[in-house]
């Protein structure tokens, strides 16, 4: 039986489709069509000038727009070769890790919603609202921040900022620990996740998969460790890494049980970020009209949902000859096709989750 | 003579118009079961229902650290009236390839097996309709024609997710009808009849007579068992595969729209009382008086007086602004009740506590035990909402598993030990 799945469908974050070759309940293959989110988000890039392309780096990924924005800055301040300043860096760091915690919020929240809880969704989407009135006091959006600037950040953060998300990440690490009560060791929970769809470390190299997807395969690579940007080097952080503790090695539980983690650590950074960012001016030495010379830069970010990068070329006029992003969902979207053989249809809908695809991200 | 052709007669002899007489009794008879039947299933089967779901959704809200709906009326009460008038208003709409007969008979034959169970519940002494000598069993067979309706809506939607849902329903109804059946061998064996009444009679005397408490444990397994599967069968969480909304949009209602629609969820709330009522009934003391009542009333009187309170405020507030002129509608939506301090919240909650006590006075009086059994099953209600707003649900596979491997081995374990147990005890277990 052949049956369409989305692009209109409660569990497929945005709009997916698969198409689905089903025998009864067991699936024999789901192909992805991806394309339904299409916005040309590169072509954009072609068309606009570098500092007008920043709004659309929001759009990217919507969910965890911070990222979206730095990984840019990041490709055109190379091709500028501008010294951006410490505050800044930090600055950026402090938001990335909101951002980050918002995003991972939406994947542990919306992965039980999809195994039939819905409560941990609302009181992890209350959480994320938390996040979202700290971002906005900090740029002034709740969605699409467009906060981080070429050689720079757009504002400074307020003045008892430290406080307010001081506030938030002490009750956080408390509700965490309520969170992990109610669903993360609950028995159905682990029955459903534990040795489903498991991810050998080849295998997941092999595709690409990047970020928790990856590190949940037991392989420990992080950009922020790895290939340092910004002020990681001075900033002391864990990377959790999937350990098979309910299953086997990067099933799904341990998709979900990264994530958890990669939160708290989040909230540890964040911490040492109020403690050691420097004063001084957010904005580096940078042109009004940006012309950079021509030549080729690609920087990426470690993501919400891993590695997102810009290859940007210029060929000396005021926009670039050509942006393009490489997203970890794309990545992971391709893999489902490997994956489903032989899954049961409430599988599916379970390993697109722990995937944690974003819809935008896939088609930009 | 049956009781409905007596009273049938009885009226058209009160009424005594002449041109009647020559009408053909058997109309008249068709008239007054009609008529019957609405009152009951309007005045008493779909507001029980409906407040089945007015507490679920104030539960839910609670539970996940948001309000619920509490506009419509004094906290949101009249919320299901109003949603059942919108579901009448709105457009029945059939899918154009859909068997149109079978879609339209299927919402009936769901309902149906819902309402017709509540013929044999006892409600007090001689609050039943029928007490029937063989009602556990007729309960069982007649509320599985819940799985005829799903069945046929899935099939005549013409959609694949409604078919996968309503296959998945049949496999999950048909399988765990055993372990239920199982389970409520254990009352009947230790009872020694399959009427309900008499299963009630067999727990007069308190809380020791339970049969919860009898032949132990088997007894206790039993009810565990028999809830289980009833959450099973009435596709509550975590066995909602049938409805899963996250893999199969709707599932087997995904295709329908307007009342149709909201007969399913009115007989899936039904469905829930019965299941209270079932489980009180046959495992803890039914409607029988016992000391521990007293817990029970006091929740329910704490909740009633709760929501009396808010609703004298209401509607006092609401006449009063009525007399001096303002529209009804605009006037629903905009009067608040009162609000409660703690200090009031603890002193409801004593009042009830002594009410509850009181009550005690009244034990054997007909209105108290029926006010018990009600408190009871809502209880029940109650667990069954916390269980969905707390659990994910399982696969298709490891429901299978769980039914099979675990239940019906644990069922028939339950029935072999009451058995012996009553062997070894003489026949009281």
């Amino acid at each position: 039986m052949e049956i369409n799945m989305g692009p209109q469908h409660p569990s497929t974050h945005g709009v997916l489709r698969f198409r689905t070759f089903t025998d009864g309940e067991v699936i024999r293959k789901a192909i992805p069509e991806v394309g339904y989110l299409h916005r040309s988000i590169e072509k954009i890039g072609e068309m606009v000038d570098y500092n007008g392309f920043m709004p659309y780096t929001d759009r990217v990924d919507y969910v965890a727009a911070m990222t979206a924005n730095h990984g840019y800055a990041r490709a055109v301040e190379m091709l500028l070769d501008v010294e951006v300043p410490k505050r800044a860096h930090y600055l950026r760091v402090i938001a990335d890790e909101l951002c980050r915690i918002a995003s991972h919020l939406i994947s542990v929240g919306t992965f039980p919603m999809d195994i039939g809880a819905v409560t941990p969704f609302v009181h992890a989407l209350r959480e994320r609202e938390k996040v979202n009135t700290l971002i906005e006091a900090l740029c002034g959006a709740r969605l699409t921040y467009n906060y981080v600037r070429i050689g720079g950040v757009a504002f400074d953060m307020p003045q008892d900022y430290p406080k307010q998300v001081n506030l938030f990440l002490d009750s956080f690490e408390k509700l965490m620990h309520e969170f992990d009560d109610l669903i993360s060791y609950n028995k159905i929970f682990i029955n459903r996740l534990s040795k489903l769809c498991p991810i050998s470390k080849e295998d997941a190299i092999a595709y690409g998969l990047v970020g928790p997807n990856l590190r949940a395969s037991g392989l420990n690579w992080d950009l922020r460790k790895n290939l340092p940007y910004a002020v990681y080097p001075e900033l002391e952080f864990e990377l959790p890494l999937g350990r098979g503790e309910k299953g086997v090695l990067g099933d799904s539980y341990d998709r979900y049980i990264v994530r958890i983690r990669e939160m708290r650590e989040s909230s540890k950074i964040l911490k040492q970020c109020f403690k050691q960012i420097p004063e001084g001016p957010m904005m580096g030495k940078v042109p009004k009209n940006i012309k950079p010379k021509p030549g080729e830069a690609y920087a990426a970010v470690e993501a919400a949902r891993g590695e997102l990068g810009y290859f940007v070329v210029s060929d000396g006029s005021d926009k670039a000859y050509r942006v393009k992003i490489r997203t970890g969902s794309f990545a992971a979207m391709s893999m489902i096709e490997k994956l489903s053989r032989g899954l049961m249809i409430a599988d599916l809908v379970a390993v697109i989750a722990s995937l944690d695809v974003v819809a935008p991200e896939i088609d930009r | 003579m049956s009781n409905l052709q007596f009273i049938t007669h009885s009226i058209i002899e009160r009424l005594d118009i002449p041109v009647l007489k020559n009408v053909p009794i058997e109309i008249f008879y068709i008239a007054v079961m009609f008529l019957a039947a609405t009152i009951v299933v309007g005045l008493f089967l779909a507001p029980l229902a409906g407040f089945s779901t007015y507490v679920e959704r104030r539960v839910a809200g609670r539970m996940q650290a948001r309000i619920g709906c509490n506009r419509v009326g004094p906290e949101g009460l009249l919320q299901f009236i109003v949603d059942g008038i919108k579901l009448i208003l709105k457009e029945d709409t059939i899918p154009q390839g859909a068997d149109r007969p079978l879609f339209k008979l299927a919402p009936y034959l769901v309902i149906l097996g819902a309402f017709l169970s509540f013929v044999c519940v006892p409600f007090g002494k001689y609050l039943v309709v029928a007490n029937l000598n063989v009602g556990l069993l007729y309960l069982i067979a007649v509320s599985s024609l819940v799985v005829v309706g799903i069945l046929l809506a899935g099939w005549a939607s013409n959609n694949k997710w409604s078919l996968l849902g309503a296959m998945r329903s049949a496999a999950q109804i048909v399988s765990y009808e055993i372990p239920l059946a199982l389970a409520l061998m254990v009352p009947v064996l230790l009872s020694g009849s399959l009427s309900l009444q008499d299963l009630n009679m067999a727990q007069s005397g308190g809380m020791r007579n339970w049969i919860l408490f009898k032949a132990p444990p088997a007894a206790f397994i039993a009810f565990f068992v028999y809830f289980i599967s009833a959450l099973a069968e009435v596709n509550r969480t975590p066995f909602d595969l049938p409805e899963a909304e996250s893999e199969l949009v709707s599932g087997y209602n995904t295709e329908y729209s307007g009342m149709r629609w909201g007969l399913f969820y009115l007989a899936e709330y039904a469905n829930m009382f019965l299941v209270g009522a079932i489980a009180t009934t046959a495992f803890l003391g039914g409607w029988q008086p016992s000391k521990s009542n007293v817990l029970f009333a006091t929740g329910a009187l704490f909740f009633t007086l709760l929501l009396a309170i808010k609703g004298l405020s209401f509607f006092t507030k609401l006449v009063g602004e009525m007399v001096r002129g303002k529209s009804i509608f605009d006037l629903l939506s905009n009067i608040r009740p009162i609000k409660f301090s703690k200090w009031m919240f603890l002193a409801i909650a004593f009042i009830s506590l002594a009410g509850g006590a009181l009550l005690q006075m009244f034990a054997n009086y007909w209105l108290v035990t029926l006010l018990m059994f009600i408190a009871k099953v809502y209880f029940f209600v109650f667990v069954i909402i916390w269980i969905r707003w707390t659990l994910p649900r399982y696969r298709v596979d490891q429901m299978m598993d769980l039914c099979w491997k675990k239940l019906v081995p644990i069922g028939f374990g339950c029935v072999l030990w009451t058995s012996v147990m009553m062997l070894l005890g003489g026949g009281n277990g």
